[in-house]
C-alpha cells in the first residue's frame, strides 16, 4: 500500500482559497501543507476550503497541521471548511473527532455556496 | 517476513509503511486493517524519529520484523533512541476530543491512533534497544479453540 507523494494545488477565488491536497500527509509532508496554508493567510485569505477528495492517507502529524492552521484562521476571524472527505481518511478524522470541528461538504462548489 | 532496517529519519516513513503493508497483506488482512496497521506503526516510528532520536540529539536505525503464527500477527520495531513507553502516555480523555477548536490540543492523537489499530501494543526498553510489538490477534484463533469444531 504505497501512497503517492503529497501534492497541493491552491486556487484563489472571490470567496475563498481552495486548497486541494492529494496523496499522503505524514510527518514528513505535513509541514508543506501547513506552509501552503500559511502562505494563503499571509496573502490575505480568511477562508480556506480544503478539498480532501484526493487525499489517500493522513497521520496525526497531518491532523495537527489542520488544527494549527484552523486555529490561526480563527484568531484572524476566518475559517476553514472541508470537502470531499472520504474512506479511511474520513475514519481518522472521525475517530479523533476532528471532523466535528469543521463544516464539511461534498465538494468545493457546495462549500463555496455556503459562504 | 525478513527484517528490514531503515535510517531513523522521517524519509523512512514511506518504506516503513510499505513493509507493514506487504507483511499485513501476506497475513491476509483487508485494506482497512492494513491501513490502520500502517498508521499505527507510522505514528510510533514518527515519535521514535522526532523524540527518540532528533530531540535527544541521537541518530540511529529502526528495524522492523513481521511474524505470523497461528494465533497472532506481530510487527516488532526496534530502535536505539531515548526510551519512551507509549503505555505511559496520557491518552486524550473523550471530553478533550469534544472541546471547541480554540481549546482543542493540537497534539496527543498519535499514540491513541496507534493503540486503536492493534489488540496490544507492548513496549520494552532493554540495554540492547527499545522494542515495540504491535500485536493483532487473528480472527480464526478463537474459532480454532471453540468446542465441536471439525478439523
Amino acid at each position: 500500500m504505497l501512497f503517492p507523494s503529497m501534492e497541493i494545488e491552491t486556487t484563489r477565488l472571490e470567496k475563498a482559497v481552495v486548497v486541494k491536497v492529494a496523496g499522503r500527509m505524514d510527518a514528513g509532508s505535513a509541514p508543506e501543507f501547513e506552509k501552503a496554508c500559511e502562505d494563503c493567510l499571509r496573502g490575505g485569505a480568511e477562508r480556506l476550503v480544503v478539498d480532501l477528495s484526493a487525499l489517500d492517507y493522513i497521520s496525526s502529524a497531518g491532523l495537527r497541521s489542520f488544527l494549527l492552521v484552523a486555529k490561526s484562521l480563527q484568531e484572524k476571524g476566518g475559517k476553514m471548511l472541508l470537502c470531499g472527505m472520504r474512506g479511511l481518511v474520513k475514519e481518522v478524522f472521525d475517530m479523533t473527532r476532528i471532523s466535528s470541528l469543521f463544516a464539511s461538504y461534498e465538494g468545493p462548489e457546495s462549500a463555496l455556496a455556503d459562504l | 517476513m525478513d527484517e528490514q532496517t531503515f535510517p531513523g529519519t522521517l524519509d523512512s516513513l514511506e518504506g516503513v509503511r510499505d513493509y507493514v503493508a506487504r507483511a499485513a497483506g501476506q497475513a491476509g488482512f483487508d485494506r482497512g486493517k492494513i491501513y490502520n496497521l500502517c498508521l499505527a506503526v507510522d505514528e510510533i516510528v514518527t515519535n521514535i524519529v522526532l523524540h527518540g532520536y532528533e530531540e535527544a540529539g541521537l541518530s540511529g536505525d529502526i528495524t522492523l520484523r513481521a511474524d505470523l503464527d497461528a494465533d497472532e500477527f506481530v510487527i516488532r520495531v526496534e530502535d536505539h533512541g531515548k526510551p519512551y513507553d507509549p503505555n505511559a502516555h496520557r491518552m486524550p480523555h473523550p471530553d478533550d476530543l469534544s472541546l471547541p477548536l480554540e481549546d482543542r490540543a493540537i497534539g496527543g492523537l498519535g499514540i491513541m491512533l496507534a493503540m486503536d489499530a492493534v489488540d496490544d501494543l507492548q513496549y520494552d526498553a532493554t540495554a540492547a534497544g527499545n522494542v515495540h510489538r504491535f500485536i493483532v490477534k487473528l480472527p480464526h484463533a478463537n474459532a480454532a479453540t471453540s468446542p465441536g469444531r471439525q478439523s
